[in-house]
């Protein structure tokens, strides 16, 4: 097993990519993906203090917030890329710096 | 164990599933090999043709004449698909496949491994194979094959979610039969679940789970009626067209274990694997035939739906998976937990799902009833009246044509 | 032991390295469509990093919903808003400040990691992996009404998702 400061710093670099990805990108759908990477490093570091028993709650719970995230995520990603989707054919752009008026 | 059980000789655990995988792939590709033949054949016969003859022994030799063209072509690329996307989505599709054999028991003790989360693993990764079909799709640049992938894409999606309800509704049977001690962790593990069919292959406990089953495996195989991803007269070959050599070759290797794979899991889930209805005490060879039995008789079915089934719209696949397949797939899972969960008799829950399938098919058939009832009154209010003269002339030569 | 130990570290910094370097491919590929590939490359590092964690459960699950359902949903939606027809630039203006403020908030997780004294078990011996049926005991017992809930989420989502995507019936 590695020790677990090593992939508590896999995970924050594999966040911080994902924070970078949603400040520089402009793509709604790429966006959207950045924000997975960081779901993705928050559930990595859930599940790896469950695992070493770092919870309170007994070795369990990280874990059961890593499937939730998961199951929650699926449903942000349906919303979100039908939101996309309902941008692009209004806007006829998928970029979010471009979708700039509360009301036309 | 598969050496050992023969020469009786104890091996390193990593020589051992070496030679797991080695006879599963040699099995793989034989049975690719003798799927491409059995098709041909098979549809020839439905259609009063002979089929191949001229290599080898009534042309058994054919598949492999065929691999030697594949790979003897040229491997073309078109000019603006996208390298790597193009490069790379053969062994997308086929890598993921390939995995799935992991937990299939072929006997007693001839898998891979045995997984707890067999059944979880299968279609975790069956799942990503769509990822490459979808890359060829793209990476073609060609409209008839983004059409095409993405025809695959959105109908796996839809057909996956009843397959994998009723998956869950198979384990909730399975774990009441196999706990012990109230732990009934080991029901998600398929060698498990074909382990205990013994006397009582589920196919009598969950008939419309096999229904489902093998409606959604006809769809993840793009086989007729579900055929419109490869639909020629539609987007000439789908998302493979662009391809040619072995790539395409890949894409069809893929298609092949995919049914061979998929017939395999039916027939463990549902008609008793290695067990049912000798049991487990007649041995490998016994066993290893009875597998091949029930999986012979699925893929002659599965072949014949292409001679037997017309094919579907796109809409008429997506209202069948969505509105039919999905909500009883969703009641057979809600019937079993009552049931299961107030301590019900077997039989009870084959009557159950044996209702619900009585049922979905009545309920089909009423709606297509009434479609038809719909489109004759169209034809009657349009004011072309020689269509409305003609046509009971032509309905009973149609009929009798049937 | 000691040599299965750093064996399942080696292991480790593959998957890690794999993992990180796809997720740089995501938020730097000038190609849309690759973008969403490098996703699925880091998807697969971070079920590998679970199957290591002897989590097998959450790595299948992450395989089920984020490798095939999750990622479809993105390829589609980057065709449905015709990515490639516009090549265009990728990057917004606000680049510099994002890779800098990104770049302070790797530092601050980091220097936050290294100043706490982290406790790890001497061995993998030490470690329990957790069992299927534990998982779905506290599943369906402690956590049955967030269950609930998140099976109520989902079916609200789909409503929505589909409300959202389908066309207007009355602007044609």
């Amino acid at each position: 097993m590695p020790p677990l400061d090593h992939i508590l710093i896999v995970n924050a670099v594999l966040f911080a990519i994902g924070a970078m990805g949603v400040l520089t990108r402009r793509n709604a759908v790429l966006i959207l993906l950045s924000v997975e990477l960081m779901l993705n490093a928050v559930s990595l570091n859930m599940v790896a203090f469950a695992v070493y028993g770092h919870v309170d709650f007994g070795n369990i719970t990280g874990i059961i917030f890593a499937f939730f995230i998961i199951v929650i995520a699926a449903a942000e990603v349906a919303l979100a890329l039908g939101i996309v989707v309902r941008t692009f054919r209004n806007r006829a752009t998928a970029n979010v710096d471009e979708v700039n008026l509360l009301k036309w | 164990m598969v050496l050992s059980e023969f020469a009786g000789v104890s091996m390193p655990d990593w020589i051992d599933a070496l030679l797991r995988v080695m006879f599963i792939v040699a099995l793989m590709t034989i049975m690719a090999f003798a799927l491409i033949y059995l098709e041909r054949k098979i549809l020839a016969r439905f259609q009063a043709r002979v089929g191949p003859t001229r290599t080898g022994p009534i042309g058994t030799l054919q598949s492999i004449a065929d691999a030697l063209k594949l790979v003897t072509k040229e491997d073309v690329r078109p000019i603006t698909a996208d390298r790597w996307a193009f490069e790379l989505a053969p062994y997308m599709a086929f890598v993921p496949v390939f995995l799935v054999f992991v937990p299939m028991p072929f006997t007693e003790t001839w898998f891979i491994r045995d997984l707890n989360l067999g059944l979880l693993f299968v279609f975790g990764v069956l799942g990503l194979n769509i990822v490459g079909v979808v890359m060829a799709a793209w990476g073609s640049d060609n409209k008839y094959a983004l059409l095409g992938g993405v025809r695959a894409a959105a109908q796996a999606i839809s057909y996956e979610i009843p397959m994998l309800l009723i998956i869950v509704a198979v384990v909730m049977v399975a774990a009441g039969r196999i706990a012990v001690d109230g732990d009934a962790s080991a029901a998600g593990s398929i060698n498990a679940i074909v382990g205990d069919q013994t006397t009582t292959p589920y196919i009598l406990l969950q008939p419309l789970g096999f229904f489902i089953f093998i409606v959604g495996m006809l769809a993840e195989l793009h086989r007729p009626p579900f055929d419109m991803p490869i639909a020629e007269s539609e987007v000439v070959g789908g998302y493979f067209v662009e391809y040619s050599g072995m790539r395409w070759g890949m894409f069809f290797l893929a298609e092949y274990t995919a049914l061979f794979l998929l017939v395999v899991l039916a027939s463990s889930l549902f008609l008793g694997g290695w067990n049912w209805p000798f049991g487990a005490d007649v041995g490998l060879g016994l066993q290893i035939v009875l597998t091949f039995v029930k999986t012979s008789v699925m893929i002659v079915l599965v072949i014949g739906s292409r001679a037997l089934f017309p094919r579907l719209r796109i809409d008429q696949l997506m209202a069948f998976s969505w509105k039919v397949l999905l909500p009883f797939a969703i009641i057979q899972v809600l019937a079993n937990g009552i049931i299961l969960a107030y301590g019900g008799a077997d039989w009870v829950v084959g009557l159950v799902s044996f209702g619900l399938l009585v049922a979905l098919g009545g309920l089909v058939y009423y709606v297509m009833r009434r479609k038809q009832g719909e489109g004759t009154r169209t034809v009657q209010t349009t004011p072309a009246t020689p269509r409305v003269i003609t046509s009971p002339e032509v309905t009973p030569v149609e009929a009798g044509g049937d | 032991m000691e040599d299965g130990v750093t064996a399942t570290q080696v292991v480790f910094w593959i998957l890690a390295v794999v993992m990180l370097v796809s997720a740089i491919g995501v938020v730097t590929a000038g190609n849309i469509v690759y973008a969403a590939l490098f996703f699925i490359a880091s998807l697969a590092g971070v079920a590998g990093i679970y199957l290591i964690l002897t989590v097998e459960f959450i790595a299948l699950v992450q395989l089920l919903i984020y490798g095939s359902a999750v990622v479809i949903l993105i390829l589609f939606a980057l065709m449905l808003t015709r990515a490639r027809e516009r090549p265009q630039a990728l990057f917004g203006r606000s680049r510099p400040l994002g890779i800098a403020a990104s770049l302070g908030l790797l530092a601050a997780l980091i220097g936050g990691i290294v100043a706490t004294t982290w406790t790890t078990p001497e061995s993998s011996s030490a470690i329990q992996p957790v069992g299927l049926q534990a998982i779905g005991d506290a599943i369906f017992t402690i956590w049955i009404v967030p269950f609930i809930i998140v099976g109520v989420l989902l079916s609200i989502a789909l409503d929505g998702a589909i409300m959202l995507a389908s066309p207007d019936e009355d602007d044609n």
